[in-house]
């Protein structure tokens, strides 16, 4: 070990960006190994997740942070609000997808998939990881300025609920 | 102590270790291996043009107004602009001879690959997050180019990647220590219920329901057991051994997962080939 750690320590004595990067490796790792044994850093990545985090700053900080197919992740997409009239119209089953559950319509499939009508829309998404789960409800709401425009769909997406749970 | 070594015209300045045709030749290496993982990065981000393309239709047409996100971060045009940005700056980095035209590709692909890993419409794509890793390890070594005695510098490299391989290996193993990856059900969804991918498809034909929810238990605990592993020791590997082991891993997970994981793995792939490059004189 001592044969291999010597030319690392002479490496970070002549080359400083060399210690930057692996320091930033250092933090994400010691992040990383922390979350099975705190809930609160696994907490913090379930709010990341879910796009819940209380500050925008406080998620982006977290984007080198390697996070694939991580948690145990499900969403539900409804086209009624969930309570009013379930479970005769409830609709969908639960799925599990890999990371980012918000992603069912964020990201470009899920928002083709779901969002194309300009209808209403209500998600719910929950992330599980070895007994603390986080459950968020989203309504897309579909923008007046919609029946001026065929071409381009606007939603407001509105945080209904977030709730912290264990399993 | 930093001696100046010329990659772009093949002289050096100042007492290289061996004689001149291990210099050229060590030089010759270096900008390989820059050229390699910018190749790399190209290639995860082309991977997937097609989705690309329609992403940016979808973009174009539906748009989520959700405060959490700065505007800036929400807008279509800042999407197309940061992703083609990457593009045009890594295939200018893929035929840099100067100092300067690396400093500035860099610097404008860690910028454009940063604001793809946290705008609303491509936060969430792996694609993003292990080229900006990687564009790190190309801001590193271009910045080194001409400071560093080649071979040893090709050494940094390739433990820089290892490491940084490590670190992204113990991400999704760490994540997947948690009880549905461990009894295979959250595996089991995505990919066995209706995934169109060959093996998927043949294991459907072939088994019945109950015996693939026994095969996605064990594919599921292979996954989290061989990732776990590997984010623990994969840098402590011999150099030679850990770009052999690195490749095959990395393209295995996407021959047995999707193919357009490419488009994650293949700038990680080119990363641990990296350590094919050095010299074996010293076998960090």
């Amino acid at each position: 070990m001592a044969s291999k750690t010597t030319p690392i320590i002479q490496w970070g004595k002549r080359d400083k960006s060399f210690i930057v990067v692996i320091a930033m490796i250092v933090g994400v790792n010691t992040w990383l190994l922390l979350t099975p044994f705190a809930p609160k850093v696994a907490g913090q990545t379930m709010l990341r997740f879910q796009l819940q985090t209380k500050s925008f700053a406080a998620w982006m900080c977290q984007f080198p942070i390697p996070a694939m197919y991580n948690f145990a992740n499900q969403y539900k997409i409804d086209n009624y609000p969930s309570g009013l009239i379930a479970p005769l119209f409830d609709e969908s089953e639960p799925r599990y997808l890999n990371h980012f559950p918000a992603r069912c319509f964020t990201f470009a499939d899920g928002r083709g998939k779901h969002l194309f009508e300009g209808k209403n829309k209500w998600f719910t998404i929950e992330s599980s990881y070895r007994g603390q789960t986080l459950k968020s409800k989203f309504h897309l709401s579909p923008d007046p300025s919609n029946e001026t425009s065929r071409r381009k769909k606007r939603y407001r997406l509105i945080r209904s609920s977030v709730q912290k749970g264990s399993t | 102590m930093n001696k100046i070594y010329s990659a772009s015209d093949g002289s050096a300045d100042g007492d290289g270790p061996g004689n001149q045709s291990y210099q050229s030749s060590d030089r010759n290496r270096v900008l390989i291996a820059y050229r390699l993982v910018q190749a790399g990065i190209l290639t995860s981000l082309l991977w997937k043009w097609r989705f690309f393309f329609y992403a940016n239709q979808v973009y174009e047409s539906i748009e989520i107004i959700d405060d959490f996100f700065p505007w800036a971060l929400r807008n279509a045009s800042v999407l197309r602009t940061a992703f083609l940005g990457t593009v045009a700056a890594t295939s200018l980095n893929l035929f840099a001879m100067t100092h300067l035209i690396r400093r500035f590709s860099n610097l404008i692909a860690l910028l454009c690959l940063g604001i793809l890993c946290v705008h609303q419409g491509s936060y969430n794509d792996a694609t993003f997050l292990t080229t900006w890793w990687c564009a790190v390890w190309a801001w590193w070594f271009g910045n080194r180019i001409d400071h560093d005695e080649p071979n040893e510098l090709l050494l940094k490299a390739a433990f820089l990647g290892r490491v940084i391989i490590s670190m992204i290996l113990l991400g999704g193993a760490v994540g997947k220590w948690t009880e549905e990856y461990w009894s295979g059900q959250v595996l089991y969804d995505i990919y066995f219920v209706d995934r169109d991918y060959w093996i998927f498809n043949y294991l459907r034909d072939h088994y019945a329901k109950e015996d693939l929810q026994k095969i996605a238990l064990w594919y599921s605990r292979n996954v989290v057991i061989v990732e776990s592993i590997a984010g623990f020791f994969y840098w402590l590997l011999p150099l030679r051994l850990a770009a052999v082991a690195g490749v095959t891993l990395l393209i295995s997970i996407a021959a047995f997962s999707n193919l357009l994981l490419v488009s994650v793995l293949g700038c990680l792939i080119a990363l641990a080939a990296t350590g094919f490059l050095p010299r074996k004189h010293n076998t960090l």
